[in-house]
């Protein structure tokens, strides 16, 4: 067997990064469109000022969808740059609310979840995943297993993903003492 | 007596024939695994009837009526949940199970419309929330209003008066609203001052838990009303009951509060019924078609911290 080493990037470790948070910011500006009042009252739980409700209501669902698109396109590197800047201020949103206190409904999609700061964690690796998404790969062509083998990982973020917020669901809520929150 | 468990919060059928009480049992009383349940009871014996299994996440909070609550129609009854991320159990009472969890971001205590299943919810941003579901008991619709108070500068008691669709709302600085809250989205229909200025000078402020009552015709408001009031004395019980005609939003009368933190009207609209919240003693006063309120009976120790009170008749 010839195996050789280059210092780039093989195909699938750039597309399985870009699958991932392709799949995510599509079905969560889906979702947002979908429920349009709910995420209008996530905003509002969220504190965003009045003025901001309306405009935030209209424009994060269509800035998601077209994070999604442009990882999918030519223009990859872009679309990651976009996810990590949504990935963190979503972060710094909720670590905002955590540092104060407020264990709002986080607006995860699906049952409700608190916040936590393990939330906050898996969007700090959301946003290593947007790094690798932004890499150019070595030439080399995709064969039909490597497509294969895409897909199936993306099957999986997804079983990982929803398998990862429902632990949390199931998680009793910590009871911090006093002394730890002030 | 029935048993509420612990911290339980209880709501009626539309034909008062059953009483509802959400509460937590935990497996080593204070410790070990936590089950929440509604239990259903029949008021003419007082007898358990059944029991519905709920998910272990109900807010186990101090009483109000919000809490738990049955839909128009007797069909669901609705808990508050708080993880504390809020959201709404909505247990099917043919099937006795669960039908859906409603996330409601932001929002709380549930105030349903008088026909259908749909709810209203107080939201932390000064809106309404209005939810109606569908047979089933899943989310059908969910609007909300446009900003009906300042959550900042003069938020509502969560405490709200009602009859049928008309819904009673008070602010900390004692500014009256009316809602309707029958429709898909909540409307304003009215806005009355509790206190004028001059009162407003002197601090007077209301204050306590289920702290004001509309009479049965919704002619007039009865107040627990405190002076001196600031921010963080919104519970204080009361100095005076003021009494306020809802027409013409003027002030009839004013009584000594008897330390009253909660208060409702008879059914009948007959007699004001209130809670002591100093002693924890019960007080009733006969109320004459003019609305004038002479005080009857006072039990000692009706409840010991006792702070919902509902009338039988």
């Amino acid at each position: 067997m010839n195996v050789s080493f280059t210092f780039g990037l093989d195909p699938l470790l750039v597309w399985i990064p870009t699958a991932w948070p392709a799949a995510l910011f599509a079905h969560a500006g889906v979702a947002k469109l979908l429920d349009r009042p709910l995420f209008l009252q996530h905003l509002g739980a969220y504190r965003v000022p009045s003025r901001w409700l309306t405009p935030m209501q209209n424009a994060l669902p269509l800035a998601e969808l077209g994070v999604a698109a442009l990882l999918l396109s030519p223009w990859r590197a872009l679309g990651a740059a976009a996810a990590a800047l949504l990935l963190l201020a979503y972060a710094s949103a909720m670590a905002v609310h955590l540092r104060a206190g407020r264990r709002l409904d986080c607006g995860c999609g699906g049952a409700p979840l608190p916040l936590r700061w393990a939330l906050v964690g898996r969007n700090a690796g959301l946003l290593a995943l947007t790094a690798w998404a932004s890499q150019t790969p070595v030439e080399r062509a995709m064969s039909l297993a490597d497509h294969a083998v895409t897909a199936a990982a993306l099957l999986l973020g997804c079983l990982l993903w929803v398998a990862f917020h429902q632990v949390l669901r199931q998680q009793r809520p910590h009871r911090q003492s006093f002394l730890e929150k002030h | 007596m029935i048993s509420t468990g612990f911290a339980g919060n209880f709501s009626f059928s539309p034909e008062k024939n059953e009483l509802y009480v959400a509460t937590t049992y935990l497996s080593r009383g204070s410790r070990g695994e936590r089950i929440d349940v509604l239990e259903v009871h029949d008021t003419e014996t007082l007898g358990f009837k059944y029991e519905v299994s709920l998910p272990p996440k109900r807010a186990q909070a101090l009483n109000y009526r919000g809490l738990v609550s049955t839909t128009g129609n007797g069909q669901f009854v609705l808990v508050q949940n708080a993880t504390p991320a809020t959201s709404i159990t909505v247990v099917h009472l043919q099937t006795r199970q669960v039908a859906s969890e409603v996330p409601t971001p932001g929002c709380w205590g549930t105030l349903p419309a008088a026909q259908g299943a749909r709810f209203s919810m107080l939201c932390g941003d000064g809106k309404v929330a209005t939810i109606t579901l569908n047979e089933q008991g899943q989310v059908q619709d969910r609007q909300l209003s446009e900003k009906m108070f300042d959550p900042d500068n003069d938020a509502w008691f969560h405490h709200a008066e009602r009859l049928g669709d008309r819904y009673w709302f008070v602010s900390f600085q004692g500014q009256v609203s009316e809602l309707n809250l029958g429709g898909p989205v909540a409307q304003r229909v009215a806005q009355t001052a509790l206190v004028s200025a001059k009162d407003k000078k002197a601090g007077w402020r209301p204050g306590g838990y289920q702290n004001f009552a509309v009479d049965p015709q919704g002619q007039r408001l009865v107040a627990a009303m405190h002076s001196q009031g600031a921010e963080g004395s919104h519970k204080r019980p009361a100095e005076q009951l003021w009494v306020l005609d809802l027409a013409s939003g003027k002030r009839l009368a004013t009584y000594p509060g008897m330390g009253t933190a909660s208060l409702t009207f008879s059914r009948h609209g007959q007699r004001l019924q209130a809670l002591d919240g100093m002693t924890g003693a019960m007080n009733v006063w006969r109320v004459d078609a003019a609305g004038r309120l002479k005080h009857q009976v006072n039990v000692a120790r009706a409840g010991e911290a006792a702070l919902h009170i509902e009338s039988h008749d």
